[in-house]
């Protein structure tokens, strides 16, 4: 039975019409309303909280760090774990492609117009935690984030420079080469690209890691496989798994100081 | 202590990305269920 079928039946299953409202007014003067009142709490918070654009840009004045305005700041700070075109086209791009299709790939008939967690556990704890993930980058940007973009406890000295050679960042190739006494000669060449053992074993785990992503959920939870569909179960757990990657990726930097987990000419992740 | 939270912070600031972002997405989900339970009982008033 198509969708939109679906949640009409269920809609005249639980309601008959008397504990209906029309969309117009009923709803449309709610709404209405809710816009007055959002662009009446904007107004205040600009009076509270002026933002007023600073003196033009000079060579001579450089502020360090130059920092976004705050709901820029995750962007930013992504930039600090993965590369431009991922973090300052590929991610946001997922992010608005990704919001764009939960309403396509959402088959739960229960509760149109009236999301409740109870109904819907799964979407609302993954829009959750990637909102948190969002807000987490923003909280770092703004607040921990000083001299140099280092990273600065509340209670550090703002004002005395992080030695930057503290941190010395390794691509997971490097480590798999020294950690298994790997040869860095290639084993095949494409082109600039020299294939290492190394390499390829990076290339298994990325590819691994949304292989398994992919069929542990098939396998383990048949029944969510099957209300999605094979397009929107592919759809769901590639922007899923990908927003967990991005989490994976920033930990494994921060904690194992790994740069990249693939490298090519071409590109780096 | 040092190793914990001087610098380069590792595992301070890994901690920290964990906590807080299990603590906010905790904080969304209860919002939402606050809201369905606050909505549920207007519903039985009425």
């Amino acid at each position: 039975m198509e969708i939109s079928e679906r949640i009409k039946n269920e809609a005249e299953k639980t309601r008959s019409p008397e504990d209906t409202v029309l969309v117009w007014p009923n709803l449309v003067y709610i709404e209405l309303i809710c816009m007055l009142f959002a662009t009446a709490v904007l107004l205040l918070l600009s009076l509270v909280s002026p933002a007023p654009l600073e003196e033009l840009a000079s060579a001579d004045t450089t502020p360090n760090p130059t920092k976004a305005p705050w709901y820029f700041l995750g962007l930013q700070e992504l930039l600090v774990y993965f590369d431009p075109w991922l973090a300052g086209v590929v991610l946001p791009t997922m992010i608005i492609v990704g919001l764009i299709i939960i309403p396509y790939v959402d088959t739960n008939p229960n509760g149109k117009g009236y999301y409740t967690y109870s109904e819907r556990k799964f979407s609302m704890l993954g829009f959750s935690y990637g909102l948190a993930l969002w807000y987490i980058l923003i909280v770092i940007g703004v607040w921990t984030r000083g001299l140099d973009w280092s990273w600065y406890w509340p209670w550090s000295d703002w004002h005395v420079h992080m030695s930057v050679t503290a941190v010395k960042l390794v691509d997971l190739e490097l480590i798999f080469q020294n950690m298994l006494g790997l040869s860095p000669d290639p084993v095949l060449t494409l082109g600039r690209y020299a294939i290492t053992v190394s390499n390829i074993m990076t290339w298994i785990c990325f590819l691994g890691y949304y292989a398994i992503g992919f069929t542990l959920p098939f396998l383990l939870f048949r029944n969510f496989f099957n209300k999605l569909g094979i397009i929107r179960y592919n759809l769901v757990m590639l922007f899923f798994l990908s927003m967990n990657g991005v989490m994976l990726k920033m930990l494994l930097r921060l904690t194992f100081n790994i740069k990249y987990l693939v490298v090519t000419p071409w590109f780096k992740i | 202590m040092d190793e914990i939270w001087g610098y380069p912070y590792r595992l301070g600031i890994t901690l920290f990305i964990i906590i807080g972002t299990a603590l906010l997405t905790l904080g969304f989900v209860g919002l939402a269920v606050w809201l369905e339970q606050s909505f549920k009982k207007e519903k039985i008033k009425k």
